[in-house]
């Protein structure tokens, strides 16, 4: 109960919206260039979630904008005058933020789903159609990666980059790229399941 | 920092499995270096692979479950990751081609060859070999029954039979050595050192207890960049603290961290002392 109040309190506290004005000044402060502030911002966003997250804190996005909220409010000329990178800057302003809200926040979301589940199903079925949708070559790296990983050869980037002539950080990379662009297929597909029924419009 | 000290740095920063001074040397770059939140994201999407695959750790597994799947983009991912495992389950081929067995290679070979003596030849080569490697090895390695085995499981079922002989039965050479708890900082200062001379088979360790009334311990030996190396559970306290015996192959020179952790009447594990260990190449 201390948590649900404290959390409310947070709240209530921190709901505050940014105008556009704001906003975009901060998005001008990241980078004059439109493309590259909101780069910025997203990785600052990301960074920040990690932040919480390894600090048990499940509101983590909330906190995050909270975050990024108060550096936005920091005035034109307060900007205008900091010098150096942005980012350490966000992570000074988060650890108080996690002073003030989030000792009396941990609160942990459901736990783990099991295998057996619906969700999971659909996610199969999705899962089939994307990776049918891949290229050979796509195919071809994830899918041993994956059974080279189950049969806990957790050092398979290593064993595969040597058979395929590419180093092991390049492989990681490569197929971390590929697992990024089948999760968007898979969760597109989902998404469209459930409202249509329809997955034929789901390219990778 | 080698690529995959840094991969498991990052991924027990992800467990949330590292101290504060780590936890705060990581959110530094992570804040100032562009190119850690990628290698970050990559070992967090590894890290849900595995706990999906099913191939953590038991001790892994527990602290992803305790302190990782906090938000709903976690949860989707891991969702995704485990209807990979799904599907992997249900494709029955293997994707990766199978290599020609050696025989059959190793015949075609012979079949080619139109000159018998040196057919004739490399089979003798061929039937030496076969007969004195396997003899070679075993007078050179140490007996081992679970050869076939992971190879972190195998030092783990070692340790557990080292553990179970009393210490009468013990007719190796061994080196006792006691360590006290460190401080969480690192200094170089704190790291007890040893020289194991080549002929030391097992290393007999004192872990001193700090003010800790738990009446079972678990211990975590990890490479000081964090990569871990083997855990005991179930370890009881002696009345100066735990006894451990190592066989000093599972040591090389290199610097150690042991983690000792209480076990509290409900199964809760909460850490108790780390010890610092610099095991040095034995003089000349």
């Amino acid at each position: 109960m201390k948590s649900i109040e404290a959390y409310l309190a947070f709240q209530m506290k921190t709901d505050s919206r940014l105008t556009k004005t704001e906003f975009d000044d901060f998005l001008i402060w990241l980078d004059p260039d439109p493309d590259r502030a909101a780069q910025r911002y997203e990785g600052i966003r990301r960074r920040l979630i990690w932040f919480y997250l390894n600090r048990q804190c499940s509101p983590a996005e909330d906190l995050t904008d909270e975050t990024i909220n108060r550096v936005a409010r920091k005035p034109k000329e307060w900007k205008e005058n900091y010098e150096g990178d942005p980012m350490p800057f966000f992570h000074a302003v988060a650890k108080n933020v996690f002073r003030e809200y989030c000792r009396e926040l941990k609160r942990k979301i459901e736990p783990p789903p099991e295998t057996s589940n619906p969700e999971l199903e659909s996610h199969v079925i999705c899962l089939k159609e994307c990776i049918a949708k891949l290229t050979t070559e796509s195919r071809n790296l994830i899918l041993p990666y994956y059974q080279g990983r189950k049969r806990a050869k957790i050092d398979c980037h290593k064993e595969m980059g040597e058979k395929l002539g590419i180093n092991p950080g390049a492989l990681r990379a490569r197929i971390h790229r590929i697992r990024t662009k089948l999760r968007e297929c898979v969760e597109k597909c989902v998404a469209n399941q459930a409202g249509s029924n329809n997955i034929g419009s789901v390219g990778i | 920092m080698s690529e995959q000290s840094n991969e498991r740095i990052l991924r027990r920063y992800l467990l949330a499995d590292l101290d504060e001074l780590e936890r705060e040397k990581i959110e530094e770059r992570l804040f100032s270096d562009e190119g850690l939140a990628a290698e970050l994201a990559r070992a967090e999407a590894e890290l849900i692979d595995d706990y999906a695959l099913g191939v953590l750790s038991n001790r892994d597994r527990n602290l992803l479950e305790e302190n990782f799947i906090l938000n709903d983009e976690r949860r989707q991912n891991l969702v995704f990751a485990q209807a990979i495992d799904g599907y992997l389950e249900e494709i029955d081929a293997p994707i990766e081609t199978q290599p020609e067995p050696w025989y059959k290679r190793f015949l075609w070979l012979l079949g080619t060859n139109k000159r018998w003596t040196m057919a004739a030849t490399m089979v003798a080569a061929v039937i030496v070999l076969v007969i004195t490697v396997p003899i070679v090895l075993k007078l050179v390695a140490p007996k081992d029954q679970f050869s076939s085995l992971p190879q972190r499981e195998q030092m783990e079922r070692r340790l557990a039979e080292l553990n179970k002989q009393t210490l009468s039965s013990q007719v190796l050479p061994t080196i006792e050595l006691s360590l006290q708890p460190s401080n969480l900082l690192r200094d170089v200062g704190e790291f007890k050192r040893i020289e194991i001379a080549r002929d030391v088979r097992v290393l007999n360790l004192t872990f001193e207890l700090p003010n800790s009334q738990h009446n079972k311990y678990i211990l975590i030996a990890r490479k000081v960049e964090g990569d871990e190396l083997f855990s005991i559970n179930d370890l009881s306290p002696k009345p100066n603290g735990l006894l451990l015996r190592i066989p000093a192959e599972f040591l090389p020179a290199d610097d150690y961290q042991f983690e000792v952790q209480g076990i509290d009447a409900a199964g809760k594990s909460a850490r108790v002392a780390i010890y610092y260990l610099r095991v040095l190449n034995p003089a000349s």
